[in-house]
């Protein structure tokens, strides 16, 4: 093999790994925040700015679940969370107020609030085929003071080197939505 | 020559005639279970019987004559086999005095009325009267401890003038499968609530739910709390079942025993989907979605402690709707029920597995 066959090689295996990497996740986190205290959290519902009616409330399932999975905190039931939403006046379509989260905390005995907001989930085309998108949000506020301590903007579609390469449909939406969130959490746990 | 209505008339007599003598001999064929049983005196079981997903064309004219047909046929069936039913006449009166329409939920005066009345078990039937079929879905509910003995579903043609035939076999099959399935479970009460539709109709979300029951049932040792009780409970309390709080589990804690609640929330996958805001609520079933039709969703189930409130375990499974491809490449037919019941029993079994989340 010559030289520079081999360099050929080595850029084409380049290529293709970066093809099939994902863009990295975009956080934040508060470097004098100690996660330690944190033992119980809830998760209000999720905001939505998508086309899709229905975004926030398929989202915000998978990411319960995927924060349930790290074992890291225990989750107040989205039910109970909803309506001390409801009595502290705290609509969907609004992002709340360090006072607010305050009170959350007090009324659900929480020390960490979680929100999320959708900003693009459904379909895009990619190539010759169609393929499932997520972008969204995710934030971590602490409930003494109100303030943020972590934030992560995640984009991932269904798409894949393999399936650039071999053909087949995008990942399910669902998959899309589990990984987009397992990655967003890996930045803050 | 003979008007058109004039003819109807004569097809319908005919078609009535004839099944008055064929009934008898056919459902003489079906068997009953335990028919030799003597009426058990200690509790009757009232039965109740409500459309769901009704008001489409269908070769059924008279959804009254239709209802009262399948109380009957019920009630008999009952009887055969061993449980005595409470009077018609009974049963729509505590129906009418507790505005009980739908079934979906069962307030706990109504429950006391019904013991004081003599009967301890309710035999709740929904049926989905479609173009072509008719889906009935049954269950057998003590009163008294609000547990789910038996659940079950059967489903007849809507073809042709003997309409009324099928449906009575149906009828009969469906009371005999469960009083066949009828058994006391010992194990502790798992307490699931109705299933949340999202992008659905409230008839779609009833099937999901009797589904969800019929998938916890097939858990041998598993005994069931009935989510029209639970509801019934919580609603009778102020407490709104889709937004519980710690009050609300320590109602269901305190009153059922239950250690923790079930809770399903059935999410549409279309894109497309634009239903009215009222399709989610639990009010009653609109015409503007068929049950007969159904779009992609997703599953999502969570364990919630109902002493701390705390959201235990969560599982979500997807379900496509597209039609199935089998041995040698022949396509399956997959009816919104069988589709439901199939990612249903998947999230059940998923939840039994140990671990915390799939």
């Amino acid at each position: 093999m010559t030289p520079r066959l081999g360099i050929r090689i080595a850029f084409a295996a380049g290529l293709a790994l970066l093809a099939g990497c994902a863009a990295p996740t975009t956080h934040f986190l508060h470097p004098d925040v100690d996660l330690g205290f944190v033992k119980r959290c809830a998760v209000v519902p999720f905001r939505n700015l998508s086309a899709d009616r229905f975004a926030a409330a398929r989202l915000q399932p998978v990411f319960l679940a995927e924060l349930l999975q790290s074992e890291a905190l225990q989750v107040v039931d989205p039910g109970a969370t909803q309506a001390a939403c409801n009595r502290l006046g705290l609509g969907p379509d609004t992002a709340p107020t360090p006072e607010q989260i305050v009170a959350l905390g007090e009324a659900l005995d929480a020390q960490a609030i979680f929100t999320g907001t959708v900003e693009e989930y459904g379909q895009r085309r990619s190539g010759g085929g169609q393929v499932n998108v997520l972008t969204a949000t995710f934030s971590m506020s602490e409930t003494e003071t109100g303030s943020m301590v972590w934030n992560a903007q995640v984009s991932r579609d269904g798409s894949s080197f393999w399936r650039k390469i071999f053909g087949g449909d995008s990942a399910s939406q669902f998959d899309v939505s589990r990984r987009a969130v397992r990655d967003a959490l890996e930045s803050l746990f | 020559m003979r008007s058109a209505p004039f003819r109807f008339f004569i097809v319908r007599a005919g078609t009535t005639a004839a099944a008055t003598v064929l009934l008898p001999c056919l459902l003489a064929a079906v068997p009953a279970v335990g028919s030799d049983i003597a009426p058990d005196v200690a509790g009757r079981t009232c039965v109740l019987l409500f459309m769901a997903g009704a008001g489409y064309s269908s070769g059924v004219a008279d959804l009254a004559d239709l209802r009262a047909l399948g109380e009957q046929e019920c009630a008999g069936a009952l009887a055969r086999n061993g449980a005595e039913p409470l009077t018609a006449g009974s049963s729509q009166a505590l129906q009418r005095r507790w505005r009980i329409r739908d079934g979906r939920q069962f307030p706990p005066a109504f429950l006391a009325d019904l013991d004081s009345a003599g009967a301890n078990r309710l035999l709740l039937v929904h049926l989905y009267l479609g173009s072509e079929r008719l889906e009935l879905s049954g269950r057998l509910i003590d009163a008294g401890t609000g547990l789910t003995s038996a659940a079950a579903t059967k489903v007849c043609p809507l073809g042709g003038a003997a309409w009324r035939i099928d449906f009575a076999i149906a009828c009969r099959r469906l009371v005999a499968t469960l009083a066949a399935s009828d058994r006391t479970r010992t194990n502790a009460p798992v307490a699931p609530l109705s299933v949340h539709p999202l992008g659905f109709a409230a008839a779609t979300a009833q099937i999901a739910t009797q589904c969800l029951i019929e998938a916890a049932l097939a858990d041998s040792a598993c005994a069931v709390l009935d989510p029209a009780i639970l509801g019934g409970v919580l609603v009778a309390d102020g407490v709104d079942p889709r937004r519980l709080d710690q009050p609300g589990l320590a109602l269901l804690a305190g009153a059922f025993g239950a250690p923790s609640v079930i809770v399903i929330e059935m999410i549409t996958r279309d894109p497309d989907q634009s239903l009215p805001s009222a399709i989610d609520d639990d009010g009653p079933a609109s015409g503007t979605a068929a049950w007969e039709t159904i779009s992609p969703f997703s599953l999502h189930l969570r364990v919630v402690d109902t002493g701390t409130g705390l959201v235990s375990a969560a599982y979500g499974v997807d379900q496509d709707n597209t039609p199935a491809r089998g041995w040698f490449g022949i396509i399956g037919s997959g009816t919104p029920r069988r589709l439901i019941a199939a990612a249903m029993h998947r999230l059940w079994d998923d939840s039994l597995r140990p671990g915390k989340v799939r």
